[in-house]
């Protein structure tokens, strides 16, 4: 059943804000110039609870009325809005992380119509697993990093991963992604860095953060020196034996090679010349083979 | 090791299945097929991997059990042929590549071994020499005292001349297996070694290194070949004297070895997870590795060249004749740990014997 309603008539209820981040521009844009089109989806009659469009509402006054799809309990409306979501601006894995979760813990469903029905809907693919993932991801995560990572449309398994850092690790984990404004792939490459330098260096995330300098764009190349300092210095060492020969000389990048390799290409005598030239100087760079005999080991 | 026994609908009509299911002492449940476990059964598990891994399912299996080894493009290839008769594993690795493989979580169980049997003598009356294993998607014996499938096979297959069969495991189930002694065919029991650090870090529900070693000198009393494979080599704080000191230990119960295989530690990406979130006090991904060109991420080269050749020295010096190989290495680390003409020697003439392809002339 669809009712107008104004919009100050509606309760609110934060369990079902379930998506964190902004409307789409071109929604908000509509929402100004048309109002709302589509109805808004609450349970209730007399006094209707507001499960779906959070957002549009916020972009309207108090005195604007909306049309309100009614529906009977939490769980009809529930299911609505989640249809009606996925067909549009489809959550994000942490958001359907959240609405799993707040279904579990408000029994709206039971442990098998979630994965019979909420997980196919929601395009989780996966079963009691994915299930105990969200309930641990809504559960464990402090709220700054959860928001951090929802921001960032964080899949599941990386914010699963994070649920197991204590919650000072935690804190210190969203304050840096924060500061340094990370994208996505840079936290996670922050995170494959910093565990294994903790666990190596006996050491806490923040002993480590607090070592790297605060600009930003310098923390994960130097948690890389951290994380690989073997592979650190034989990069250093090669890039300074290469560069003299101007990106004619090379190494493989996995370093996995016993060669260099030389390219130059040769439109005429004088190219060929050069080329000659470069060639004589590379026989006579004694380092550049050091760097090979030790590569191989060939002692 | 297992608390459940699930029997399809097609694997029930099998005798073996009763077999298999009185030997284990458990009630089965009878399902429609796999796909029904995956629907039914694996959905609902908490921890789908560890748990699949103690369910047993009893199944026919309708397609071709054997195939050629695919190796890895650009490595050196060793002529092995693989039955896949049992995928999964009860035991439980760290650095198990089933866990990022596997679609189906249970250990998965042909019964229809006879079928297995026709497909086989077909192939074995055709090659003049084969090598082959049941090892690559499941331990081969790590099931032995539920299934009894390792001495079935072995008693088949050793009665073809050119036929060397190996069951790879890191079990010490070896009782059971027949006495192979005077057999035109060759058995082989091949143990995967590592240092007991790696064992008891990496390794949960295997065999410790000690009771390897004991069983490994049982079955060569019972007329087996012995293989070890040091596969993975993995790095850590002190990892060459404790590699060096499990050679030692290896050539002190053995003289010499039908072969013995060395693969470093090697990573797809997809693994990762799984390590991470299943073996929280794993030392596995504590190395430094680089992504290679295929993709996977291994220990530095220089570090692995440098080990290998310390490794391959001291197995020379203590076995001359032991066949030593490199699994999922390219020909460059061969020249430079073993030689140029490490692949020409004679003393890899059984593994790198290209007979698997020969056919026999006039059949
Ligand atoms: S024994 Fe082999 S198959 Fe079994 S878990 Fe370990 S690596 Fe995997």
């Amino acid at each position: 059943m669809v009712k107008y309603f104004p919009i100050k008539q509606l309760r609110l209820d934060d369990r079902f804000r379930f998506h964190l981040g902004e409307l789409p521009k071109n929604l908000i844009r509509s929402v100004s110039r048309e109002g709302v089109l589509l109805p808004l989806i609450a349970v209730g009659e007399e006094s209707p609870v507001l499960v779906d469009g959070y957002r549009r509402c916020a972009l309207l006054s108090d005195s604007d009325v909306v049309a309100v799809r009614l529906l009977q309990d939490e769980r009809t409306a529930l299911l609505a809005a989640v249809e009606l979501n996925m067909l549009g601006s489809a959550y994000s894995e942490m958001e359907k992380a959240r609405l799993i979760a707040v279904v579990h813990e408000n029994a709206w469903m039971t442990d098998r119509e979630i994965l019979d029905i909420l997980l196919p809907r929601l395009g989780f693919k996966g079963g009691q697993s994915v299930l105990d993932a969200c309930i641990l991801v809504a559960e464990l995560l402090q709220p700054s990093l959860f928001s951090v990572l929802a921001a960032r449309k964080a899949p599941l398994k990386f914010a699963l991963r994070l649920t197991g850092e204590a919650p000072d690790e935690q804190q210190v984990l969203a304050n840096f992604f924060s500061c340094q404004r990370f994208s996505l792939s840079q936290m996670i490459q922050a995170v494959d860095l910093l565990v294994p330098v903790r666990k190596l260096g006996k050491r806490t995330f923040s002993a480590i953060i607090d070592e790297l300098p605060r600009e930003e764009g310098n923390a994960l190349a130097l948690l890389r020196q951290l994380r690989f300092p073997k592979a650190t210095e034989i990069r250093i060492r090669l890039n300074s034996l290469l560069a003299p020969y101007r990106g004619k000389l090379s190494f493989p990048e996995d370093m996995e090679g016993d060669a260099f390799q030389f390219s130059c290409s040769i439109k005429n005598a004088k190219q060929a010349l050069d080329c000659g030239r470069l060639l004589q100087e590379i026989s006579e760079d004694a380092g550049l083979f050091q760097f090979l005999k030790g590569h191989v080991c060939d002692d | 090791m297992i608390d459940k026994i699930f029997v399809t609908k097609a694997a029930a009509e099998y005798e073996y299945s009763r077999e298999i299911c009185k030997r284990a002492g458990l009630k089965p449940e009878l399902i429609r097929n796999d796909t029904a476990y995956r629907e039914e059964v694996e959905r609902f598990l908490p921890d789908p991997v560890g748990q699949g891994k103690r369910h047993l399912l009893l199944d026919v299996f309708r397609g071709g059990f054997f195939r050629k080894c695919p190796g890895t493009k650009g490595k050196v290839c060793c002529n092995y042929y693989v039955i896949d008769q049992t995928t999964n594993c009860p035991f439980d690795c760290s650095y198990c590549f089933l866990q990022s493989y596997l679609n189906l979580r249970a250990i998965r169980f042909a019964v229809n071994v006879e079928d297995l049997f026709r497909e086989l003598e077909d192939v074995f009356r055709k090659h003049r020499f084969i090598r082959l294993g049941t090892g690559e998607l499941a331990d081969s014996l790590a099931l032995e005292p539920l299934t009894g499938f390792g001495s079935k096979l072995m008693k088949f297959a050793i009665e073809f001349p050119g036929v060397v069969l190996e069951l790879k495991t890191k079990s010490a189930n070896v009782e059971n297996l027949p006495d192979v002694h005077g057999k035109p065919g060759r058995g082989v029991i091949g143990w995967t070694m590592e240092p007991a650090h790696v064992v008891s870090l990496e390794e949960r529900g295997t065999a410790s290194l000690a009771e390897r070693l004991e069983a490994s000198v049982r079955a060569a009393e019972m007329g087996y070949g012995i293989a070890f494979h040091l596969d993975p080599v993995v790095f850590f704080p002190g990892f060459e004297e404790a590699y060096l000191d499990l050679v030692d230990q290896m050539f002190s119960c053995h003289k010499k070895l039908d072969w013995m295989s060395l693969a470093g530690f090697r990573y797809e990406p997809s693994l990762k997870g799984f390590v991470e979130t299943r073996f929280p006090d794993s030392e596995l991904l504590d190395g430094e590795f680089l992504r290679c060109s295929d993709g996977k991420y291994r220990y530095l080269f220089p570090e692995r060249i440098h080990f290998f050749k310390r490794l391959v020295e001291k197995v020379k010096k203590l076995s001359p004749k032991t066949p030593v190989y490199f699994c999922m290495e390219d020909s460059r680390t061969w020249d430079l740990v073993m030689g140029k003409k490490a692949l020409a020697d004679p003393v890899l003439e059984p593994i790198f014997s290209k007979g698997g392809g020969d056919e026999k002339q006039g059949m």
